[in-house]
């Protein structure tokens, strides 16, 4: 292991990291000094776009959108394996089929179980 | 492509797991299924033992040693042997079929870790192996209690994970490499310290050494006992051998590395052993425990030696066996001390096996659990750390204390009228499998150092 870069690279990290520190509280204290304490209402409010918001906010999600976006997030995945396997598809030969084909099968599996529990059932 | 045959005990638990996971109807026994997964992780040990040694795979990120080939068998049997347990038990609630695709994927996980000598293989290894054992502590999910313990466990193991990721990419920026034999070059300056230091505070934490211990009792005592049987003793075989691996490129590099596992070593040796007495759940007592035997493992590590290496090694299968035997009766009696009173009026074979695992686990000749002390401490005397090693035997001494308490519920405490437990015959041939390896492990402790130690 050598230790690469010279000093002055670690005061340049040094002085990230102070003025990372002092920054918030700099500014937290700034507007607070500044700014006029002038509080209605509105101004107290859940920030929610600029629209008045409605409801209470611990609403219940549907279960269901956690196992859709589960299941999105492995074919996601999927995807991005394939890209760049269909573009280097012709220079690497038989084994990248075989490989890919065994990466699809366990995701196939996946699914196939998450079809026999009644996953892809919407209720 | 040459060499992937070396490869077969991982890729028949890959299959394996999706066939437990697929098999069955529409409507399947969830017996069978685990029973398959039990014939899987059998399978794959037997595999792992046939394929033997061989030349490193990917550029040297696996690597097929003697130590590879022994902690990869060692895990499968284990893992086989509680398959075999958790099939014959009375289905639950819970889903236990995919409970053994879990058990499987960990010990992929597992076997990953045992050959891994490159930074993000181990990684991604040490995340499959941790990633089952969230789901298993927490999948009795009507349980609100073993909720709470699985996000504990989930929480705090992801915060050491990234420690430990962090201090990697330290040692990626300050090595340029992350194959083992890179990273450990003679002068690693003060970012180099820095990286060895997270990479190794995140292992400690992992194996639930102190003073990075907080989380395993109470994540344990959270969780069902099924679960901790597995949780805490294979992952932590396969662990032992990522941090032995991985101490012993970093050690030269790093001397003051010796310091800090004899500190950790002092304080989990002792500090497990005393917490461990006032416990009335057997979770907790043998979290407790764990964290002491995590301390023995150190010792042997702070020598720095071969022989230490291979004896911390030998060290967790010593404890990992004993250990899961103990969490594996109190799942079927009860999670509380007084749970096992009046077990050997009860089931007088079920108890006697207990007193075989505790006094392994305290470390009487000619149980392997003395083996496993005898080794760590001639590495450490070797080494020239007397001090600890008195200490450490010492604490050995103290700890027959609180592992006495659980004989003395099971022989002579009053017991409360009940049903004795009643699983199936393959739970008790799985108990003896244990005792058989607690018993005979012992006898053959000369030879298995000698093929760890060949690694160094």
């Amino acid at each position: 292991m050598t230790p690469q870069g010279s000093g002055m690279d670690h005061l340049v990290l040094l002085a990230f990291v102070i003025i990372g520190c002092l920054f918030v509280p700099l500014t937290v204290t700034a507007s607070h000094l500044l700014g006029r304490a002038k509080r209605d209402e509105r101004k107290l409010d859940t920030y929610e776009c600029g629209s008045e918001p409605v409801g209470p906010p611990w609403v219940q999600l549907r279960v269901g959108y956690y196992v859709y976006a589960l299941l999105f997030v492995v074919f996601d995945i999927e995807t991005v394996f394939l890209y760049p396997w269909a573009v280097a598809f012709n220079r690497l030969g038989v084994f990248i089929v075989v490989e890919m084909t065994i990466f699809i099968a366990i995701l196939g599996a996946g699914l196939a179980y998450a079809w026999r529990e009644g996953a892809l059932r919407w209720r | 492509m040459s060499g992937l045959e070396r490869l077969i005990p991982e890729g028949i638990l890959i299959a394996g797991a999706i066939a437990v996971l697929l098999s069955g109807g529409a409507r399947p026994s969830p017996r069978a299924g685990v029973g398959l997964g039990a014939a899987v992780a059998a399978l794959s040990a037997i595999a792992a033992l046939v394929v033997g040694t061989g030349e490193p795979l990917f550029s040297g990120a696996l690597v097929f040693d003697d130590m590879a080939v022994t902690v990869r068998t060692a895990i499968g049997a284990l893992s086989a042997v509680y398959l075999l347990w958790l099939s014959a038990q009375e289905p639950g609630p819970e889903r236990r079929r995919e409970a053994a695709v879990f058990v499987l994927l960990a010990t992929l996980g597992g076997m990953l870790m045992a050959s891994a000598r490159e930074l993000i293989t181990l990684f991604i290894a040490l995340e499959l192996g941790t990633m089952p054992a969230y789901v298993l502590m927490g999948y009795r999910r009507e349980d609100s209690r073993g909720l709470e313990g699985a996000l504990k466990y989930f929480l705090l193991s992801m915060t050491t994970s990234l420690v430990m990721l962090y201090g990697m990419s330290l040692l990626y920026a300050a090595s340029g490499s992350t194959a083992y034999d890179a990273i450990g070059v003679a002068d690693p300056g003060l970012l180099g310290v820095f990286a060895v230091l997270f990479v190794f505070v995140g292992l400690l934490a992992k194996m639930s050494a102190a003073p990075f211990h907080y989380w395993a009792p109470d994540a344990y005592a959270g969780a069902p006992a099924v679960s901790v049987a597995f949780v805490s003793t294979v992952p932590k075989v396969a662990g032992t051998v990522a941090f032995v691996r991985l101490a012993a490129v970093l050690m030269p590099s790093v001397p003051e590395l010796g310091v800090v596992f004899a500190v950790a070593s002092l304080a989990s040796i002792v500090l497990g052993n005393l917490a461990a007495y006032p416990q009335s759940d057997v979770r907790r007592l043998m979290a407790y425990s764990g964290v002491a035997h995590a301390g023995y493992m150190l010792l042997a590590l702070a020598a720095a030696t071969p022989a230490g290496y291979a004896a911390a090694v030998y060290y967790t299968l010593a404890y990992a066996v004993p250990s899961m035997a103990v969490m594996l009766v109190a799942a079927e009696e009860g999670t509380a001390v007084d749970d096992l009173a009046g077990l050997a009026a009860r089931r007088p074979r079920h108890a006697w096996m207990m007193v075989a695992f505790l006094l392994s686990l305290i470390g009487i000749p000619p149980l392997v659990g003395f083996f496993g002390k005898l080794y760590v401490f001639l590495a450490a005397v070797d080494a020239g750390l007397v001090w600890l090693v008195v200490v450490a035997v010492l604490a050995s001494v103290a700890s027959a204390g609180y592992y006495f308490r659980l004989v003395r519920s099971m022989f002579f405490a009053d017991a409360p009228e009940r049903e004795a437990a009643r699983p199936g015959a393959l739970a008790g041939i799985a108990l003896a499998l244990c005792l058989t390896a607690t018993l005979l492990a012992g006898a053959f402790a000369g030879e298995l150092l000698g093929v760890l130690g060949l690694t160094f």
